[in-house]
């Protein structure tokens, strides 16, 4: 980044940080932060990427075209898009899919976490850990672990091109299933790429734990979702630090979203409490219990904490749930049957709620549908739609706490801190007020 | 490891990044050729597989019409389409600090103007995907 893109001037007491482009984030955004003397007077995480209108286009398509649409938003989580618009649309016309299809999809959904967790921890999150300007400049002193991060995700790319029919925008699932299910043989000869996966794995998370990580502590509403059988990932109801236990379909009683003129991504607040946390963190802090004994039996031995509250440690938290993904696939695959591929049912006048936990967090979509099966109304809320208060709030604690702080250090902690969240600002431009007006 | 390959990048559903597509879909070689949607660990696993690779992928501000390059003797300065940052000079610049380059690694580059969500090749990358086409060929012929 040119000294042009990134200012920071002190002057009278006043002391801005303006970096114009965010790196190693997805989209476009920009981050603006004014101290004067001891205050913070703004933290802004700006978003200026163009609106994307999919919840326009959505209007009038047919229910089912839903899950390949909404999957485009984003090239690095589109299982999330399409689990979340399938569980919405499955919800409106009253599915319920049999196990052989909940397992198929949990699959998959390890394959997007292991595929975009690998990416973001090694290519985008831990160079700064370093010093480094990306993952080419680190991996000169870093050759063994960037290649065994390299290979981790491929293991994640070679389940989501065998359950979902290629490793990028996948076309494989549907409302209702599948398309075509696998083989065993198929999903069974992924078992061996993942054991080596799963060792990849344990060993970047013991390599993370040993990072020197910022000092700082936030007392979070986490919200994720929460399901009592398993570490939340495709379906489940929504949990909160407050105790908050709801069905999806009552998300929009207690979460709401906001426009702030400096972000093309509306801002989600939790009615009565304000920012609130979601992603990795969240799910660890809420579910981590439910993690599998290898995963536990790892966190024990680096010693890492129950309850996360330092954001920076999010690449622990991000690696761990990178191994738990490795050893869940190995565990379902054994469970995996080929069964029918998927269940049908006719349209009806409806609205549809569903969620899932996309790798940086939770993915609500809710629809409105009628009788000929089309779409009338579309409401998408993505993870980093709802991570940009608790983002701003970060910065804020952090810059209060480091007024001394040498500027270009500043300067990258406060980076650094935008990218603890994985952001994916592509996804979450979506501010969009449609009038149409006839005359 | 397999001797040689041509690989085509693109995404058939961004305008002209659809041409390296094209090019792999025209061929009429005798040679492994591979449609690649650019994944940087798939483009690594590529260099590793192979001692010879040809890719051709569209980007944007070439300054001519295509061009082919010598990816292991000249840096690599053009802006190529990438997913997330991570495309082909990012998977280039990474094979080589972790030394898994192949030997050979020639690039033909063509110049896009649209790269918006859209079908079809403007009409001057179609003229470029031809004469891409027509160049691989007699290289192929050369090199075989």
């Amino acid at each position: 980044m040119s000294s042009e893109e990134k200012k920071l001037n002190v002057k009278a007491g006043v002391r801005t940080i303006n970096v114009d482009y965010l790196a190693r984030v997805e989209g476009e955004g920009a981050m603006y932060i004014k101290t004067k003397d001891d205050r913070v007077e703004d933290v802004h995480l700006k978003i200026f990427e163009p609106p994307r209108f999919f919840e326009a286009f959505l209007q009038g398509r047919e229910l089912g075209e839903a899950p390949d649409i909404t999957a485009r938003i984003c090239g690095i989580c589109p299982i999330a898009y399409q689990t979340s618009s399938i569980n919405a649309m499955e919800y409106a016309l009253g599915i319920s899919v049999p196990d052989n299809i909940q397992i198929a999809r949990r699959l998959i959904y390890c394959g997007e976490w292991i595929e975009s967790h690998t990416l973001h921890v090694f290519m985008l999150h831990a160079p700064d850990f370093f010093g480094c300007a990306d993952v080419i400049e680190m991996a000169k002193n870093h050759k063994d672990i960037v290649g065994k991060a390299l290979r981790l995700k491929k293991a994640g790319n070679q389940i989501i091109r065998v359950m979902g029919g290629r490793s990028v925008h996948p076309i494989n699932m549907r409302v209702g299933g599948f398309y075509q299910l696998p083989t065993k043989e198929e999903v069974k000869a992924l078992i061996e790429p993942l054991k080596q996966a799963r060792e990849d794995a344990l060993e970047a998370v013991k390599w993370v734990s040993t990072f020197d990580f910022p000092d700082l502590n936030r007392s979070y509403e986490c919200v994720s979702l929460s399901h009592p059988d398993e570490y939340p990932m495709a379906r489940g109801g929504v949990a909160a630090t407050s105790g908050l236990r709801i069905n999806v379909d009552q998300y929009d009683e207690h979460f709401e979203e906001e426009h702030v003129e400096r972000s093309t991504a509306l801002h989600s607040i939790m009615k009565g409490k304000g920012a609130y946390l979601t992603g990795p963190i969240a799910r660890y802090n809420l579910c981590g219990k439910q993690l599998s004994p290898l995963v536990q039996e790892v966190i024990k031995e680096i010693g890492f904490e129950k309850v996360c509250s330092n954001p920076f440690r999010s690449i622990v938290v991000r690696a761990l749930e990178t191994l738990y993904a490795c050893d869940e696939a190995i565990r379902i695959m054994d469970l995996y049957e080929e069964g029918p591929s998927y269940v049908q049912a006719e349209p009806k006048n409806a609205v549809g709620y569903g969620a899932s936990e996309a790798p940086r967090g939770l993915l609500y979509h809710r629809y409105r549908v009628n009788e000929r099966g089309l779409i009338e109304e579309a409401r998408i809320i993505p993870p980093t739609a709802q991570s940009q208060k608790c983002i701003e709030e970060d910065l804020r604690d952090f810059v209060v706490q480091n007024m001394k702080m040498p500027d270009d250090q500043l300067v990258w902690h406060c980076e650094q801190a935008i990218r603890n969240y994985d952001p994916c600002i592509s996804c979450s431009v979506h501010f969009l007020k449609l009038h149409r007006i006839n005359e | 490891m397999s001797n040689i390959a041509i690989v085509g990048i693109g995404n058939p559903y961004r305008g002209d990044d659809g041409a390296g597509w094209e090019v792999i879909d025209r061929l009429k070689v005798d040679i492994p050729c591979i449609k690649s949607r650019g994944d940087i660990s798939e483009l690594i696993d590529l260099f590793a597989q192979h001692e010879s690779l040809i890719f051709i992928d569209a980007c944007p501000d070439l300054g001519v019409d295509w061009k082919r390059v010598d990816a292991l003797s000249v840096p690599i300065n053009q802006r190529l389409t990438s997913t997330h940052g991570f495309g082909l000079s990012e998977a280039i610049a990474m094979a080589k600090q972790l030394q898994q380059l192949p030997l050979c690694l020639i690039l033909y580059l063509i110049n896009g103007t649209n790269f918006a969500m859209s079908q079809g090749l403007t009409h001057a990358v179609k003229e470029s995907v031809q004469q891409v086409v027509e160049e691989i060929e007699r290289e192929c012929m050369n090199k075989v």
